[in-house]
């Protein structure tokens, strides 16, 4: 029905409500752009899309349980992520046999220094594996940030202003200290230093002078900065400290158990022959008393006899069958004490390996009984949870044990 | 030509009754759809924690009657004493009651007649003092059977107690685990025909029941019934049903049972007599996986008696 054909106080009602709908309609709308804006932009804000972000790389033995966009963490953080994982073509894997690329956000890249590490962790006991890139504590910034060059001496002469820093380093001529660091302000004593080292020029830095781009990435083998260019462009390499994955490290420790395993049992013999030795001991000291008893009533008769006027010491103390004895006691426990002490050596030796390799299992195992212990608890908690679900508690049956009850069962006839 | 007005009263006032304008059917779906939002993700609260008392004593007993039905008798023996222990803590009766009879059931097993008899005893006593009518029968039950076991017992004067008052009992179980015991006392006496009676009746009770187990030990007991009887061929065919029924229960000692009766009832007829001799052997066998010695030696004597061609 058009809406001429209606009557005029209808056609005013009804462009009202159609002028009401329309406010609903663009208010709606506005919110609703409003509501999207508001979510790309805290989205962006908290996956720092607006951020600076720095490429660096590594190389890693092998690419297990490493994905492209996972997380690397510094201190504990989320500071960028996994770009690029590639295997490096055959015959050029003297660095490693997979390269991986990551980006690290600002501000994570100012902890990020010559020094700092990119450790390679175990994240669960599947296998995956995460980068954790350690803070650098007594080196140079990967990244720089303010202006720099390369000066000669004279010229560095005129920049002993506050605002001018080192940007390079150099060690004395044996290597053992630094003459200049990165960050160290230019005094003319250095500068006379370098001068009587016979260095021509020196890389300054001017900390008044910032660009929000990198302007320098670290050359570890020069020791000061170079610009960010050509190969330099795909980011400063950071050393790996691997380890392998939990499931590569179960397997070592499995193999190593059934190793361990022939030499436990061979401890045991050993424990037991020694047992069995320290028993031959006990008897023949059990024997030697016994015969030595004999020995100390003639020594009383000796004694007895010393006090007397016949007799010479040397007769009376020891006579021919005394001495033979004594001669065949002595050999005797001298090589079971050089037994015992050789059983003993080696049943310590043992011991000591038997802990030691232990101590390592244990260690190994911290982690991976920790995170099974979590994942039970999370998995019944998760569980427990459905459970309790109005729609899903039907399917778990009843919730409640059987109550107890006396039980009363028909006999077969006895025989 | 006049336009014609519709009746806007009419559309002003439905339009009244429902949200605002709303459409039905986006009602319809809405309602739905938030009773599912609200609800679909909806988990009760966890139940309140149970006192550490009263969950250790449920874990003793979950325990004992786990290792009851594996029939573990020392293990469990063990637990359920502690079960009656925690529950006399917690000042249970009923539940210290049932622990104290499954007690002695497992003590009757482990054939420590004297100590299963007081704490049937004990758990009779404090049955009666709470009321708890069919718990303080299957005492009593219990009582009869352990007293049928002890060498200087008799069930006589208790059963001559029980017997007027066995229709008090509600459970068909109960009875029918009654008339069992009183069937077994009445062969043993002699009373062949009686017994015969009196097993039809507990046959009948866990049949109203449905109570398979019970069934099928009557049936067993029918069938040894037969044998003294002299009615072997019957004997055998009831031994082969009874056979049949623990197959279906997963029995293993009522299974090397029947396989032992029917090989003996066949023997008696001397019928089938391959057949009895397999059925003896593999009681035999089985009688040595189960640990019971005595009657794998019953067994074995049987086997040597047939091939010896008694």
């Amino acid at each position: 029905m058009a809406l001429q054909d209606l009557t005029p106080q209808l056609r005013t009602r009804l462009s009202r409500l159609e002028r009401v709908v329309g406010i609903f309609v663009v208010l709606a709308t506005v919110l609703l752009l409003a509501g999207l804006a508001y979510y790309v932009y805290s989205t962006a804000e908290r996956k720092g899309w607006f951020k600076r972000k720095l490429p660096y790389f590594t190389y890693v033995g092998s690419g297990t349980g490493l994905q492209v966009g996972d997380p690397i963490r510094l201190m504990g953080f989320p500071a960028g992520r996994v770009t690029q994982i590639e295997a490096m073509p055959p015959y050029q894997d003297q660095y490693g046999d997979v390269f991986v690329q990551f980006e690290i956000v600002e501000p994570y890249e100012g902890y990020i220094w010559e020094d700092s590490v990119a450790r390679v962790e175990p994240a669960n006991f599947l296998g995956g594996r995460y980068i954790e890139i350690t803070k650098g504590t007594n080196s140079a910034p990967t990244y720089i940030f303010d202006s720099y060059e390369d000066v000669s001496l004279p010229e560095a002469q005129s920049r002993t202003a506050p605002n001018f820093v080192f940007s390079q380093e150099i060690w004395d001529d044996a290597i053992t200290n630094y003459v200049v660091r990165v960050g160290n302000r230019v005094t003319p004593a250095v500068l006379s230093r370098l001068q009587a080292m016979g260095i021509n020029t020196i890389q300054i830095s001017d900390k008044s002078k910032k660009s929000p781009k990198p302007s320098g990435i670290w050359d570890e083998k020069a020791g000061k900065y170079a610009r960010v260019e050509g190969e330099k462009k795909k980011g400063y390499w950071v050393h790996v400290d691997e380890t392998p994955a939990v499931t590569e490290r179960l397997q070592k420790i499995a193999n190593q158990v059934e190793e361990a395993l022939p030499n436990f049992l061979a401890l045991t013999n050993t424990l037991v022959r020694a047992l069995t030795n320290i028993d031959a001991v006990a008897r023949h000291t059990d024997e030697l008393l016994v015969s030595a008893k004999p020995v100390v009533t003639n020594f009383a008769k000796i004694s007895e006899n010393l006090s007397g006027p016949q007799g010479t010491l040397g007769d009376w103390l020891i006579p021919t069958n005394v001495n033979a004895q004594l001669t065949m006691t002595l050999a005797s426990a001298n090589t079971n004490v050089n037994l015992i002490s050789s059983n003993l050596l080696a049943t310590l030796d043992n011991v000591a390996n038997l802990t030691s390799n232990l101590n390592a299992q244990v260690q190994a195992n911290g982690l991976i009984l920790s995170e099974i212990s979590r994942l039970i608890a999370n998995a019944d908690d998760m569980v427990q949870g459905l459970k309790r679900n109005w729609l899903l508690r039907g399917s778990f049956g009843a919730q409640t044990n059987a109550p107890v009850e006396s039980v009363i069962k028909p006999r077969l006839a006895p025989k | 030509m006049k336009p014609q007005i519709p009746n806007l009263k009419h559309q002003r006032s439905t339009h009244h009754q429902g949200w605002c304008g709303v459409p039905g059917i986006w009602k319809f779906f809405g309602i739905w759809i938030l009773a599912f939002g609200f609800c679909g993700c909806r988990s009760a609260k966890p139940p309140p924690e149970p006192p550490v008392a009263v969950a250790r004593a449920e874990r003793s007993r979950a325990q004992a009657r786990g290792l009851s039905e594996q029939q573990n008798w020392v293990g469990a023996a063990a637990e359920w004493r502690n079960a009656a222990k925690e529950a006399s803590l917690l000042n249970d009766g009923a539940r210290e009651a049932a622990a104290l009879h499954n007690l002695a059931d497992t003590e009757r097993q482990l054939q420590q007649y004297e100590t299963a008899f007081s704490n049937a005893l004990a758990a009779a006593q404090i049955n009666e003092a709470l009321g708890r009518k069919e718990d303080w029968w299957r005492n009593q039950i219990l009582l009869l059977q352990i007293e049928d076991l002890q060498t200087n017992g008799s069930p006589a004067e208790r059963l001559d107690r029980l017997v007027p008052r066995i229709a008090e009992s509600n459970d068909p179980g109960t009875r029918g685990a009654f008339w069992n015991e009183l069937g077994l006392w009445q062969q043993r006496e002699k009373k062949l025909d009686e017994a015969a009676e009196t097993f039809l009746r507990a046959q009948s009770e866990y049949e109203g029941g449905k109570d398979r187990a019970g069934v099928a030990t009557v049936i067993a007991n029918r069938a040894k019934l037969l044998e003294a009887q002299g009615e072997n061929e019957l004997a055998a065919r009831m031994w082969a049903d009874a056979l049949r029924r623990f197959e279906a229960l997963g029995e293993p000692i009522a299974i090397a049972h029947a396989l032992l009766g029917q090989g003996r009832a066949l023997m008696a007829a001397k019928k089938d007599l391959p057949q009895a001799d397999m059925h003896l052997r593999r009681a035999a066998r089985n009688f040595r996986h189960l640990q019971l010695l005595d009657e794998a030696a019953e067994a074995d004597e049987l086997v040597r008696r047939l091939n010896a061609g008694q």
